[in-house]
């Protein structure tokens, strides 16, 4: 009877781009859940998740990535954390997800954020235009991750190399984060 | 010329000549010169005008300090003013010119001024302008700011780009003379993550200036190698041509790193940066900076500090004159003395305030115990008159009146400084946490105790951050104390005594100020304008202070200082601005169907940091309403799709979220059934209406809240403050999810028929199975999850569908074309809000923040069972009285003219004065449907005034309306059609 499919555009249309040496690349085919942890069960949380992930859940302040199938675990406040899946096999990762749904209350951000993937020698320079944490490497090593603002602009911050990190932001107002990634680039 | 007055020098590089044009005469300098150096070393004196009276001005310093050098820079497209000749780096094809003269700079028509000068003193145009009332802005102030004043703006938009950043580290040091080195050295070794920064283009400060030794070396290498040390550390950041301008709160500070100013074009990179510099530690080795004083006619270019004369001297090879005079309190005017005779320079004579000192100089004519009352020459200094008569023939005197310690940046937090008899000067006094002053800056001005200041201020700080230290010794160093004897003024001249240079104030200004009864230094600042402008008094305020001290009988201490507030120099409004200009001031928000409404050439909206569609004209439109009256009409006669995703969508889980909602909304929705939605209204603790919107119920523990979309952050905030601090015991969880879904509303009779063409077979959206107020989450087009609610803002049959944000551009365009058959149209913001005026929904016009849920006639929705945020004081008794305000429909009585929103209302044959004002309108549209203008709006008992005839007045464009008060309802007050 429907004649009709839809069809997925990404927010920034695949962007990769090198700007004045930064690498710029927009993160196509992730997906992201918001885990909460239920008042008065984070011990069933705490269980289940290390069933489902082979490894004991991120302390609450720690700022590390958990890698595990290309996957990142961020522990975003003392009851929510944020699972980034980048591999390409999403179906074992929504069973995993299935499984969780019982000890967690699970909110599909996918469409929330868009990745960005910056990198280059003078990542740090481009960055610091920006950014407003302290992102050298000996503060802010790999698999350091901090949620803050850029230009007014909410974001997760990830560093997955030491010339490499990967930006969250809100997907509405990405192109002005793409421009504020870009200008940056420019400036240095 | 050029060769005439260059001599030796030990920071420029003689080989690379640099060609540059002041008032377009083209002069020669060389790499390393500042514009004065190089204007110096070829004999141009003259550098500018006076503020107030046109006098000739010449260069005063050599650093940023700066009161009268002052040009217009042309700065890589445009011309900047007030630019100081002393700072600007020369670069091949600089150009600059004077400011502030009618005619030339040689022959300035103002200058006439100078004679009526005894009608131009302090207070002069506010007692003389007072009559009559009305000239004063058009007639006074333009002649007397087109007289007076700095250099003029291009008033064109600045061409440049700039950019800012945030920088961290262990210990910022300001500056990077002696101390500022010898700090660095000490913290980089400790392992310190250490920014040196410093405003000058090269390393060293003073040691540049002057020829003192460290370690049996010269200052000036010692510094160029312990500035190649200092490289070497990786834990050291060094910051040339970085002006810190402000310490704030909790160790932060503003810089401005000047990054193409010196070069002829900034190739597209940003010409400044504002630097934004979070540190545990800071050390303030700014070092001191020379003042003045004020004898008879000492204004005249050629007269300079004793200390600029020795930088232009050692730094630059520039002898500013061939018969050389100074005049001095202190040690350090004899320095300079001697080493102008040490490079074969011809001092004229030394005339040295105190009786006792003990300085000689052979061959020089010294006159001890003397001071100079008077000067003569016109552009440029020809001769000096001492108390005893004396006349000396001089093309340039140097003057040395102590040193004033640069504690700017201690005090930017609100700290006072202290007055030392002895070094006459102030000193940092209850610095800001984490700050240390060293070296000249804390006043200590010979060279090995400013080595020693140093090295011990680091070495508390590196054991403050908890790190072992390694001892540095302190270098030997040559030097001589200051030994300074009082001279402010010299008394018994004529002629006026400048204090302030770049204001144009003298002596007499200050006395003037006291004989009118501004004691207060900072009335003194305010009525003289004392240590205002770009240079902000450096060269002048303690001067001033001292000769007000003088006249109060007390002490400087005792008359203190104006408050210090950042910037220490001035910074431009562009390096503030940074990148936030035009369309990048904010970030802007696009909803997924911004693409497609572009192409249909949708006209966009500012709401808040969404660009909305407005309306969508038609190529045989030519005016807006012709687009929204279609949009509607289409609307209601069959179907309209508008994009509502901007809407504010927070999905609360948990076990107790029902509860939560039934304390956040004064109404209740514990009980709310899966599977449906209820319109929420929102309270403020006091009682009046914050927000509104619907929120579905998809799961016992899942809700689904919209907020109005210029609320939608604040509501989250709200929520979560409620969640955190109120009530930790309820297990909710939320998470904003408005970015994740692209929602439409699909409106008017035939919205059912097309979302049936989409909505895969096995969901039942027909009345019976999916009624008003439904919602369900379903699948659509052969399988994409999405969310189906049946509410409606337009009052039509309508449903609101969403779907994940990568899907929301391909249904827009299904949407469309599902809808040909259907004729569907787009409707923008415009047609939203006509439909809901038609319909009397309230929106963000009418929850102003003064609005209760009594004044929108929904007193009955809030809850007395439970204990909703709100609740108890919305039962305060001006809420429940029966005269208070009602939200009410307005009609004009002809109908041919228009409401205008913001009118106020009163009662007919009363007069329109504010203890009669009843309500107002709050919005207004023409209905398509009704032919007429309509309105929404509040007044005074408006539900028992249905059908009374009042005036609606608008004040600003005098119009006079009488209007019938009706329901808010216009359109299907039944609401059949939304059931339908």
């Amino acid at each position: 009877m429907h004649n009709f499919s839809l069809r997925k555009t990404h927010a920034l249309n695949g962007y990769v781009e090198t700007v004045n040496g930064i690498n710029i690349c927009e993160l196509t085919d992730i997906e992201i859940f918001a885990l909460a942890i239920p008042i008065g069960k984070e011990r069933t949380a705490k269980t289940s998740f290390k069933k489902y992930f082979n490894c004991g859940m991120p302390d609450v302040g720690k700022l590390e990535a958990i890698h595990k199938n290309q996957m990142h675990i961020l522990r975003m406040s003392n009851d929510q954390l944020f699972a980034i899946n980048k591999s390409s096999s999403k179906s074992e990762f929504r069973k995993i997800f299935i499984g969780l749904g019982a000890k967690f209350y699970i909110t599909e951000q996918t469409d929330s954020w868009v990745g960005l993937k910056v990198g280059g020698n003078r990542i740090n320079e481009c960055l610091e235009r920006i950014c407003m944490i302290d992102i050298s490497i000996e503060k802010f090593g790999v698999n350091n991750f901090a949620r803050t603002m850029m230009e007014h602009m909410g974001v997760i911050i990830l560093r997955t190399k030491d010339h490499e990190f990967e930006i969250f932001s809100a997907s509405s107002s990405i192109k002005s984060f793409l421009h504020a990634i870009t200008t940056s680039a420019k400036n240095i | 010329m050029n060769k005439v007055m260059r001599l030796h020098g030990s920071k420029i590089n003689r080989k690379k000549h640099i060609k540059f044009k002041f008032n377009d005469k083209e002069m020669t300098g060389v790499d390393g010169d500042t514009l004065a150096s190089a204007m110096l070393a070829n004999g141009q004196m003259l550098f500018a005008r006076s503020f107030k009276y046109h006098r000739p001005r010449g260069v005063l310093t050599a650093g940023s300090e700066e009161p009268n050098a002052l040009v217009n820079f042309f700065n890589d497209h445009s011309w900047e003013p007030n630019t100081k000749a002393t700072t600007i780096e020369l670069y091949d094809g600089l150009l600059a010119k004077s400011q502030n003269h009618k005619g030339s700079l040689e022959f300035d028509f103002m200058a006439i001024n100078d004679y009526f000068h005894k009608f131009l003193s302090a207070g002069f145009y506010y007692k003389t302008f007072m009559w009559p009332k009305s000239f004063w802005e058009k007639i006074y102030e333009p002649v007397i700011r087109s007289a007076a004043g700095l250099g003029t703006l291009e008033k064109k938009d600045d061409p440049s780009i700039y950019d800012k950043g945030f920088l961290h580290c262990d210990l910022l040091v300001i500056g990077a003379g002696p101390a500022g080195i010898m700090a660095t050295l000490t913290a980089a070794k400790n392992g310190l993550k250490v920014i040196l920064c410093e405003e000058d283009f090269v390393l060293g400060g003073r040691l540049n200036a002057d020829t003192e030794f460290i370690n049996e070396q010269a200052g000036s290498a010692w510094a160029d190698d312990k500035l190649d040390e200092i490289k070497q550390f990786a834990n050291v950041k060094v910051m040339i041509r970085t002006s810190v301008y402000g310490s704030f709160d909790h160790g932060i500070f503003g810089a401005v790193e000047r990054k193409t100013d010196h070069i002829r074009s900034s190739g597209g990179k940003p010409r400044q940066i504002l630097w934004r510099i979070y540190t545990k530690r800071s050390i303030l080795t700014a070092g001191a900076l020379e003042r003045f004083i004020s004898f008879g006619n000492n204004d005249r270019p050629g007269i300079m500090l004793s200390s600029a004369i020795r930088t232009y001297l050692n730094r630059w090879g520039v002898c500013p004159g061939k018969r050389i005079a100074l005049f001095t309190n202190n040690n350090d005017g004899w320095r300079t003395a001697r080493e102008l005779r040490d490079s074969g320079c011809n001092v004229v004579a030394v005339i040295d305030s105190r009786m006792e000192s003990s300085n000689q100089l052979d061959g020089v004519p010294t006159f001890k115990g003397e001071t100079i009352i008077d000067t003569r020459g016109r552009k440029r200094i020809k001769s000096i008159e001492l108390k005893d008569g004396t006349t000396i023939e001089t093309d340039c005197l140097g003057v040395s009146g102590g040193w004033n310690p640069n504690i700017h940046l201690s005090c930017h937090q609100r700290g006072k400084p202290v007055w030392d008899d002895k070094k006459l000067c102030f000193l940092p006094d209850k610095i800001p946490f984490g700050m240390k002053v060293a070296g000249s800056a804390n006043g200590k001005f010979l060279l090995s105790d400013v080595m020693r200041d140093s090295i011990q201020k680091t070495e508390q700080i590196v054991k403050e951050l908890g790190y072992k230290y390694k001892k540095i010794s302190v270098p030997k160093c040559t030097g001589e104390d200051l030994i300074i004897e009082e001279c402010w003024e010299v008394s018994g001249t004529k002629s006026r005594s400048w204090v302030d240079l770049q204001n144009d104030v003298t002596s007499k200004d200050i006395y003037q100020s006291y004989l009118e009864g501004f004691h207060s230094v900072e009335h003194l600042k305010r009525y003289t304008t004392l240590g205002m402008a770009t240079d902000q008094g450096k060269s002048s305020n303690v001067l001033g202070l001292a000769i007000m001290a003088k006249i109060q009988k007390t002490t400087v201490g005792d008359v203190g200082t104006t408050i210090f507030r950042p910037p220490y120099t001035p910074v431009a409004i562009g390096t503030l601005a940074g990148r936030a200009r035009g369309k990048e001031f904010r970030p802007y928000r696009l909803t997924p169907s911004h693409n497609w409404a572009t192409e249909m050439g949708a006209v966009f909206v500012e709401t808040g940091n969404w660009l909305r569609a407005q309306w969508f004209p038609k190529p045989n439109e030519k005016h807006w309403r012709q687009s929204v009256d279609r949009e509607v009409l289409e609307t209601r006669k069959s179907v309209g799709i508008c994009d509502v995703t901007t809407l504010g969508k927070i999905d609360i889980k948990g076990r107790d979220a029902g509860e939560f909602l039934n304390r956040v909304y004064a109404n209740n929705f514990g009980k709310l059934e899966v599977g449906k939605t209820r319109y929420g209204l929102m309270l403020r603790d006091d009682g009046v209406a914050y927000d509104d919107g619907t929120t579905a119920r998809l799961s016992d523990n899942h809700f689904m809240m919209t907020t109005t979309t210029a609320n939608a952050v604040g509501v989250f905030r709200h929520l979560e403050f409620c969640r955190q601090c109120l009530w930790q015991e309820l297990d909710v969880h939320m998470i904003s999810s408005t970015d994740g879904w692209a929602q439409y509303a699909i409106a008017g009779p035939n919205s059912r028929k097309l979302l049936q063409k989409i909505v895969d077979d096995n969901y039942n959206i027909e009345n019976e199975n999916f009624p008003f107020m439904a919602c369900g989450e379903i699948t659509i087009c052969g399988g994409t999850a999405a969310r189906l609610f049946r509410i409606s803002f337009s009052g039509e049959l309508a449903y609101e569908l969403a779907v994940p944000s990568r899907y929301g551009d391909s249904l827009i365009r299904i949407l469309m074309e599902a809808g040909k058959e259907f004729n569907a149209v787009p409707y923008g913001t415009e047609a939203l809000g006509v439909m809901r005026i038609e319909k009397g929904h309230a929106a963000g016009n009418e929850l102003n923040g003064q609005i209760t849920a009594q004044n929108l006639g929904m007193g009955k929705l809030i809850s007395k069972k439970n204990d909703c945020i709100g609740n108890l004081m919305s039962e305060r008794e001006e809420f429940e009285a029966p005269e208070s305000l009602r939200l009410v429909g307005f009609i004009p009585v002809e109908k041919s003219k228009s409401l205008t929103a913001g009118s106020h209302l009163f009662s007919r044959s009363i007069e329109h004065k504010m203890e009669n004002d009843e309500g107002w309108l709050s919005s207004v549209a023409y209905s398509p449907n009704l032919e007429h203008s309509i309105g929404l709006g509040f007044i005074k008992n408006g539900h028992n005034r249905i059908g009374e005839t009042v005036v609606a007045v608008n004040l600003i464009n005098n119009q006079l309306l009488d209007v019938e008060i009706v329901s808010p309802h216009f359109l299907d007050p039944e609401g059949e059609r939304l059931r339908a």
